[in-house]
């Protein structure tokens, strides 16, 4: 019975109009997508070849990340170069070509479009699902043959998301195909392994509001009334819980801007070394408190603001759709994770140079860098928005049931 | 008749379930838009003064010695925009400061620096909320105005009555925007008591002409999308119908164009990066130096030859020959390279002005990129406060170099023998007379000026789909 409702489902959406319009106008945004970031990419890979330091240069920068066509996420901080020197490392912008005309506008990612776009295609999927089959009086007639009300809803869950799934992997495929024939476009197997993660995380998110749809569909009457409730709940999960823990966090952790602690390094520095011209026999206590000083600073600025993301990060993911774009760009490596892990990986760079004394005589070993593995991804944080994204899905999907088996279908 | 049809529409809509939804959208996102962008504002603020505090006391205790040696860097900030607050612009891109030094100016961090950290989350400023939010509101309002009414069979009994079309057609234009307008006046009145009370200086200078400006185009930019919708309305039969095709149109709009017409710009107009660039210039400046070392160790090698030991004494017959050649020398490699330099910017410049320029009328295409240029420009976070600063940047080392950085001659030479020495003429500087960075602050005429294209942009898309309405709605079957 169940094969024969998913059969339905997906005849009927095939059937539908709105299936191709919004299919034509999902695989538009994907393919511009892309293209506009394949050509973003590029444009950073040129640049990088401009700035990449020399052997014996103490530069730390990162090539761009081919993941980044499709989760940009922090990549222009991560793209930085860091400077280390004896009062610290200064970070430069890794282009400075950025065309920042349309900064406007966000960035038209592919993790973007799925948290923004597809999520409202799923909600138009599923926004009328029950609503106006008994409209049309449909429902009545289907319900009056032997089959549950339980395996009804999961058969129109489940034929929409395969209506949903199909197209959208398709259409991936072939935007990936299309950027593969730009030879400079280049990714690693783990690169696949973890594009495939994304794309799966992404076809739970948008199952998620394809639940929500069908809930939302069960408790309202019309199919009108529906879809502007679906309407103002995907504002409220899609633009403004992600960004009021944000809010909370900076109110509750205060943290020092990053120019206000340079300044205070800068001002230790120069006492110190003023210190050591009237106070010459101590000069390496006084280089020796200089550095103890300038590394608790430090410390302390980093632990502040790793104490303010976890808590902005706990408090957003109420969202789903903040959870979504933090896992997804952890996964493509250009997350708030990965960001805070270079960081601190450039610090480490800058203290073994300055220790063995490579820095001044321009011997300093070359930077390198291993982007966190999936393992670990997954242990902070990847698989508790997974499960999480699951939990919402069950969650919707029970209200749902529960609210479908007290339907009036006439 | 009109006044009927709009207190019904208006009405209507305000008993309708939808009412109370966008009213609540609308007062939790406006404010909380405006609280988060104070807050950042503030911050940003606070670490300007306390930058240009340490700033102007670093350069009260300059030195010629400094200068002497190459080592000083004048900071210039640029003051965060305060109405910033409204739409963020280009304001996170914008260098925090430029450093100015003997051989240029370079560019200082942005002014988003490492706290962007936090906005992974993507920005959530008034204008974006506009854009996206409420120009999606408006068009959903708008939907099912005429071909809501066919199903539910009341257009039809409607017109039964002495009632023209383009009656019908403006009063549901006028009260169903008026009904959307209410909840969105309400909100942004109460976002600026948020404001009010965070402390935000809404009553300095002309802020509040400027913010009433910001109101009025964001109301005029959600009629467009109304009157979009009305258009859509009236050309399909069925409700969800004009629901799919409207949401197409709005992906399109806030999506597809802006980001598309940037790409098509750049495939048209190509232009070389900015690190090309400069890398271009800094190759130039060595190989010019590099030939004024040579030629003024040879001419000095070819005087001082065989002079005696007095002959570096002031009135020595080499010295008076020595002097004015040196200085000849030296202003001729100046003007080529200020000529060289200038030319390779200059096109630079005309290049990359050709491929904004295609790329801004391109996006203008949508109202969402017309309404977000237009009102940046009048925060003062967008194109034409980034070209104010690039000029104030480039006045500011012209000033610099006349009043500091030429006070102090360096004087490279490479001798034959491969060997390289270096003199100096200092003149004495007054630190405290150092010209101070300001940027000439855009007016609203400028903006308004700058920005008539866009202007003309959202009127077209006011007019245009408000015609089609009213032709499409003339032969609009109403049964």
């Amino acid at each position: 019975m169940l094969g024969i409702l998913v059969r339905k489902e997906i005849a009927d959406n095939l059937l539908s109009y709105k299936f191709f319009v919004v299919i034509l106008l999902s695989a538009v945004l994907i393919f511009t997508s892309l293209f506009v970031m394949g050509r973003d990419y590029k444009s950073r890979v040129a640049d990088y070849q401009l700035i990449k330091p020399k052997p014996d240069q103490a530069i730390a920068v990162l090539p761009p990340n081919p993941l980044s066509v499709f989760a940009k996420g922090l990549e222009d901080s991560l793209a930085r170069s860091y400077e280390p020197s004896v009062i610290g490392i200064e970070a430069r912008t890794g282009r400075s070509s950025a065309n920042t005309v349309f900064d406007f506008f966000p960035a038209p990612d592919f993790v973007y479009i799925v948290k923004v776009v597809l999520s409202l295609v799923a909600l138009l999927f599923g926004f009328d699902r029950i609503s106006r089959e008994r409209e049309a009086g449909t429902l009545k007639l289907t319900l009056a043959n032997p089959v549950s009300r339980g395996a009804l809803l999961f058969g129109k869950w489940l034929g929409n998301l395969f209506s949903l799934a199909v197209p959208f992997f398709l259409i991936t495929g072939i935007g990936l195909a299309i950027l593969h024939l730009d030879p400079s476009f280049r990714m690693t197997p783990s690169g696949y392994g973890r594009l495939a993660l994304i794309l799966l995380l992404s076809l739970f998110y948008m199952a998620l509001f394809l639940s929500l749809g069908l809930f939302v569909s069960a408790v309202t009457r019309r199919s009108a009334t529906s879809l502007v409730v679906l309407l103002l709940l995907w504002a409220l999960m899609v633009f403004v819980l992600p960004n009021t823990g944000t809010l909370l966090a900076r109110q509750i952790v205060e943290v020092p801007s990053s120019r206000a602690v340079m300044e205070k390094r800068n001002q230790i520095w120069t006492r110190e070394v003023l210190k050591t011209f009237s106070d010459r026999g101590n000069r390496t206590s006084h280089f020796q408190t200089m550095n103890e000083e300038i590394k608790r600073l430090e410390e302390d600025y980093r632990n502040r603001v790793d104490r303010q993301v976890r808590l902005a990060k706990a408090l957003n993911r109420i969202s789903p759709a903040a959870g979504f774009v933090y896992t997804a760009t952890e996964m493509a490596g250009t997350g708030i994770g990965e960001d805070s892990r270079l960081k601190r990986e450039v610090v480490r760079y800058r203290d073994q140079v300055l220790q063995t004394g490579t820095l001044e005589n321009n011997m300093a070993p070359a930077f390198s860098y291993k982007y966190r593995p999936l393992g670990e991804v997954m242990a902070e944080g990847g698989l508790f928005d997974i499960a999480w994204l699951l939990v919402f899905n069950v969650f919707f999907f029970a209200a749902g049931f529960v609210r479908f088996l007290r339907y009036d279908a006439r | 008749m009109l006044k009927t049809i709009i207190r019904k529409e208006t009405l209507e809509t305000i008993l309708s379930y939808r009412f109370p939804l966008f009213t609540l959208i609308c007062l939790l996102l406006i404010p909380l838009g405006l609280f988060v962008n104070q807050a950042d504002y503030g911050k940003r603020l606070r670490d300007y003064q306390e930058q240009t505090r340490l700033a102007d006391e670093a350069a009260k205790s300059l030195k010629i010695q400094d200068v002497m040696a190459g080592t000083v860097a004048i900071k210039g900030f640029r003051r965060p925009s305060p109405l910033s607050v409204f739409t963020q612009g280009f304001e996170n891109t914008f260098p925090a400061y430029y450093e100015f030094t003997q051989d240029g100016f370079t560019a200082g961090e942005s002014s988003g620096g490492s706290d962007s950290i936090l906005s992974a989350q993507g920005k959530v400023d008034f204008v974006f909320l506009v854009q996206m939010v409420v120009s999606l509101i408006a068009l959903l309002f708008a939907s099912d105005m005429i071909s809501g009414e066919k199903e539910a069979g009341t257009l039809r009994a409607m017109l039964s009555n002495p009632l023209p079309r383009d009656a019908l057609l403006a009063g549901k234009a006028g009260g169903g925007f008026l009904a959307l307008w209410i909840p969105f006046l309400l909100s942004f009145l109460v976002g600026l008591a948020v404001l009010l009370f965070a402390g935000f200086p809404l009553f300095g200078g002309d802020g509040v002409v400027r913010i009433t400006t910001v109101f009025l185009v964001s109301s005029l930019f959600v009629l467009t999308y109304f009157v979009i919708g009305l258009a859509v309305s009236s050309t399909t039969a069925k409700a969800r119908t004009s629901l799919v095709a409207i949401l197409i149109l709005w992906t399109a709009f806030q999506l597809i164009i802006p980001k598309m017409s940037d790409m098509a710009a750049r495939l048209i107009h190509p232009v070389r990066t900015d690190t090309e660039v400069s890398l271009q210039k800094s190759i130039l400046v060595r190989t010019l130096d590099m030939e004024q070392a040579r030629e003024l160790g040879r001419e000095y090698d070819r005087i001082y030859a065989n002079a005696p030991e007095s002959a570096q004494e002031d009135n020595s017959p080499e010295r008076k020959r020595w002097d004015p050649l040196r200085d000849g020398i030296q202003q001729r490699y100046r003007e080529r390279k200020s000529r060289e330099l200038g030319a390779i910017d200059e096109t630079f410049f005309q290049e990359r002005r050709r491929q904004t320029n295609l790329a801004l009328n391109l996006s203008l295409i949508s109202p969402s990129a017309a309404f977000a240029r237009l009102i940046s420009d009048v925060c003062g976070t967008g194109e034409l406060e980034r070209s104010r600063y690039a000029a104030a940047v480039r006045s500011h080392q012209n000033a610099l170099d006349a009043e500091l950085f030429n006070k102090v001659k360096r004087t490279v030479m490479l001798h034959d023998g491969g060997h390289m020495s270096v003199g100096f003429t200092a003149m004495p500087v007054d630190a405290s007379k150092l010209p101070k960075f300001s940027i000439a602050p855009v007016t609203l005429a400028e903006a308004f000026k700058a920005n008539g294209r866009s202007l003309v942009s959202l009127f077209l898309w006011l007019i245009v789909p408000y015609a089609f309405a009213y032709v499409k709605f003339l032969r609009y079957d109403v049964r």
